[in-house]
């Protein structure tokens, strides 16, 4: 069965669901109305899945926004006038939605507010791994977290029940595990109704305007409903209690939880767990009827010491006499697994777990690494070959955060520093300041642009930086799996790139297509010669969505693979190297081939050979030869 | 219920490592088994590592396996597969990977030697694992090595839910009605190859215990001269 019928479908069903399946279905049957987003890793498929869903048949209104601010206020107004709501975005999306954020706890949700949160413990797709359980501590929003599919289905319903209940935002904290996790889940069905959008906004439900003296009673009611939640928070407690009474336990939370339950499964079940489920605010009770019925006790928790610290500050408090013991400070950073935490347990608990030293394998022989690199015909590779021609040594290259963040490996080397989001700009423009001797260049994707690019260009025009941004345009979000953008579809169909830069006050802009490499050259070149803020565009649409299309209609569609006509010189070879293709591959004897299963015939490479040796090949093409 | 089993799939990204870990969840499911799943792949749609773990039996509840407890990895290209058997399997499991190569890029740029296929399964005896491959010719186009890879895996019966029947029902069921057909047309080409290949190195696979199977960890540890190129 497709996803989309999983979601949509009315029928109650069972189905083998990912973490961010089951949040998708739990969106539709809570009667969740408006859904807003920023694509970004682990959690994009919710919006895969909820868009799978044909228009027709939705009960919802479903965008993927400019950015995660934009994102968390239209869910955040949908609210307000009534309509239950959800957004959601990765960990460092929460940062760029932080200045609305802090504020939704002030606010009376009359329609109610999940904000869903993708977290990377272990940094596997984020310039970071931060903890966004402190945002919760912050912002005065009750934090719960699933450990699998099964507990996301059903604690995003308990979120939305908690949210429309007290009128108040709710998150749901989720890590890469659980989203991508897949476990048999049971949906519950679907009530179909004809909902009306009623506009249910009025500011006696308010006040809306946090100002001066109002700010206090609002920030007092946000505490207040806090501590309404105790009751909930004790009942959203799991306690898996220990075959034999050795007075150990362990309090965790996620996905560790459940790890931490395994291992100690499998170690004869010693210890008792308890798996809280609302992690924020802590349930007082039954933490502390699990502190005074053990002896020594264990936080598990993934990334910082937050429930750790809280919850020996409420025994503490309470003078429950219990040890709690701290994890070692080496596991306070990545992804835990049932290794690490056998770990631990064994590092505190000797004579009841055993952690056998596993053997590493690495040394073992030798292989080598496989970083991630651009697509075959990505156009940004071209982009890159073309300006390390003018770069000189004493060049500055700003990176920024997409596709274009792999030209900094090598064989680009394009961008040494990477803050965030849209930063580019404006960190070129600090390195620039009284620099006149470097040239400094800023390179940015078009999503970027759009998500927090576009006040950065604004500085550096007001204040004439003498920086160029490089604009690499792909029209489309590729990283996170081709999502729009704005002006999506055809090259500045709705918002066209180089208008907006000439209305901005941008005194150079030129474009060209990333292959061709002289046009580039030469705007580049003008660029850095010019005086002021200059922008060259390298427009190449995402190869790989273009190859998914083509492969859509024709299965088997396939260009010919370019080939040598003669073995490339030194330079050449050289060239070719610098411009990393990955169809050009070593052939037995060292001799430079072209994997035809990789090579898209694009013909991006063609001017790189000075000699002329890389030739398009003939349209007849031959596959999976016998070896 | 079966005892623990860990399944591993992994290649680099774009070769349907997704659909793979689908058929075989399916199949699994089919026969009655609680299986987890999860996947690994950061920004690997750009040609980076791609894993799919799947666990199933008594006692798993989290998805995600650990180094050294892996029954089975099931590679789509030959350096991963190596690469992932090394890392991940238990003593005593088994390495099949579908016979392509896509060079990474120190051996392109800097000629880092890329093992060869004997290379690998010189490793994986040291290591107590055993390593075997497929490569069907006339495939036509990569798009159906997981297909292919699939067939080799049914054929040699490795696990008992995962049958050429139950493969090609689940291929039924997920793949969409345009690439359906060829699809089952390359996996039964698939399967035939590898019951030839089976006539002469057949294998029959029983799952030691892990306990059990740690004891014979005691394979030494050496390196191997590594031939350039594929
Ligand atoms: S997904 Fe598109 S933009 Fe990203 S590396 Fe591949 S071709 Fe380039
Ligand atoms: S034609 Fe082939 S080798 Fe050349 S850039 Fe395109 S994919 Fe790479």
């Amino acid at each position: 069965m497709s996803v989309a019928k999983n979601i949509s479908q009315s029928e109650s069903n069972t189905c083998l669901a990912m973490g961010n399946h089951a949040i998708a279905r739990a969106i539709v049957e809570s009667g969740t109305r408006v859904i807003t987003s920023y694509p970004g890793s682990p959690t994009p498929e919710i919006g895969a899945a909820l868009t799978s869903v044909p228009k027709a048949e939705r009960s919802f209104y479903f965008e993927f926004s400019v950015n995660e601010k934009v994102a968390l206020e239209i869910a955040a107004g949908a609210s307000l006038n009534g309509h239950l709501s959800c957004v959601f975005f990765k960990s460092v999306g929460l940062n760029v939605a932080s200045d609305s954020l802090i504020q939704q706890s002030l606010m009376n949700h009359i329609g109610g507010l999940v904000i869903v949160l993708g977290d990377d413990p272990g940094a596997n797709s984020s310039q970071n791994e931060q903890d966004n359980r402190h945002f919760s501590r912050m912002s005065y929003i009750p934090m719960l977290e699933p450990a699998s599919p099964k507990e996301a289905y059903e604690l995003y319903l308990e979120a939305a029940r908690i949210s429309r209940e007290k009128q108040m935002p709710v998150f749901l904290r989720l890590t890469t595990n659980v989203c991508h996790a897949r476990q048999l889940v049971s949906f519950g069905g679907l009530i179909r109704d004809n909902y009306s959008w009623p506009s249910r906004y009025h500011r006696d439900n308010g006040p809306y305007f946090p100002v001066t003296k109002d700010v206090f009673p609002l920030k007092n009611n946000a505490l207040k409903k806090l501590e309404t939640l105790q009751s909930t928070a004790n009942r959203l407690v799991r306690q898996y209690s220990a075959d034999t009474r050795t007075g150990l336990g362990v309090i965790s939370c996620g996905l560790p939880a459940l790890e931490t339950l395994e291992v100690s499964e499998a170690a004869g079940n010693k210890v008792s767990v308890l798996q809280l489920q609302m992690t924020w605010p802590l349930p007082k009770e039954a933490v502390l009827a699990f502190l005074s019925a053990h002896n020594e006790v264990v936080v598990i928790e993934e990334l910082d010491r937050v429930m750790e610290t809280e919850i020996k500050a409420m025994a503490f408090d309470a003078g429950c006499t219990v040890c709690i013991y701290s994890r070692p400070s080496s596991e306070i950073m990545g992804e835990l697994s049932r290794h690490r935490i056998l770990k631990i347990l064994s590092s505190i608990w000797p004579d009841h777990f055993s952690a056998s030293r596993k053997k590493t394998y690495e040394t073992f022989t030798e292989l080598p690494p496989r970083p991630p690199q651009l697509c075959p015909g990505c156009g940004h590779r071209s982009a890159f070959f073309a300006a390390s021609d003018i770069l000189d040594d004493t060049s500055i290259v700003v990176g920024d955060i997409g596709c274009l963040t792999l030209g900094a490996l090598p064989p680009h080397h394009m961008g040494d520093i990477l803050f965030s989001m849209g930063h580019s700009v404006s960190t070129a423009q600090g390195l620039a300041l009284k620099n006149p001797s470097r040239n400094v260049l800023a390179l940015m994707g078009d999503g970027t642009f759009f998500h927090a690019g576009i006040p950065g260009v604004i500085n550096a025009v007001a204040n004439q930086s003498n920086i160029t941004l490089y604009l690499l345009d792909n029209a489309t979000t590729a990283m996170t799996g081709h999502q729009s953008r704005p002006g999506n579809g055809e090259i500045g169909e709705k918002i066209n790139i180089p208008a907006l830069l000439k209305s901005l006050g941008v005194g150079f802009i030129r474009q060209a297509d990333a292959y061709n490499q002289t046009l580039l050259k030469q705007y580049l070149q003008e660029a850095f010669e010019y005086d002021g803020f200059a922008v060259v565009i390298a427009r190449h649409p995402c190869m790989l969505k273009l190859t998914r299309a083509n492969r859509r209609k024709d299965p088997l569609f396939q260009l010919p693979p370019v080939t040598f006509s003669a073995p490339p010189d030194d330079v050449d070879e050289k060239r070719i190297l610098a411009f990393g293709c990955p169809s050009f591959q070593r052939g037995p004897n060292g001799e430079m081939t072209v994997n035809e299963e990789m090579c898209i015939g694009c013909g991006a490479c063609l001017p790189v050979s000075l000699s002329g040796v890389i030739q398009r090949g003939a349209p007849v093409r031959a596959s999976g030869k016998e070896r | 219920m079966t005892m623990t089993v860990n399944i591993l799939i992994c290649g680099v990204g774009g070769q349907g490592i997704g659909l793979m870990g689908e058929v075989l969840c399916e199949t699994l499911l089919q026969a009655g088994e609680m299986v987890m799943a999860t996947e690994t792949h950061g920004v690997a749609q750009r040609g980076g590592i791609v894993t799919t773990h799947i666990r199933y039996g008594k006692g798993v509840r989290t998805p995600k396996i650990d180094a050294g407890e892996a029954d089975f990895v099931f590679a789509l290209e030959r350096l991963e597969g190596a690469r992932v058997a090394r890392h991940m399997l238990r003593p005593g499991g088994k390495l099949i990977y579908y016979d392509t190569v896509q060079q990474p890029q120190s051996t392109r740029a800097h000629g880092v030697p890329y093992p060869d296929a004997r290379v690998v399964k010189e490793m994986c005896r040291a290591r107590g694992v055993e390593a075997s491959h497929i490569f069907v010719p006339n495939l036509q186009g990569p798009q159906m090595q997981n297909v292919a890879l699939l067939g080799y895996i049914a054929t040699r019966r490795l696990i008992s839910a995962v049958t050429r029947d139950s493969v090609r029902n689940a291929l039924l069921k997920l793949l969409p009605a345009k690439v359906r057909a060829h699809n089952l047309q390359v996996f039964d080409s698939a399967c035939g190859y590898a019951l030839k290949a089976q006539k002469n190195h057949d294998c029959q696979v029983s799952l030691k215990d892990n306990a059990d199977a740690s004891k014979e960890d005691a394979a030494t540890i050496r390196s191997f001269p590594i031939i350039a190129g594929a």
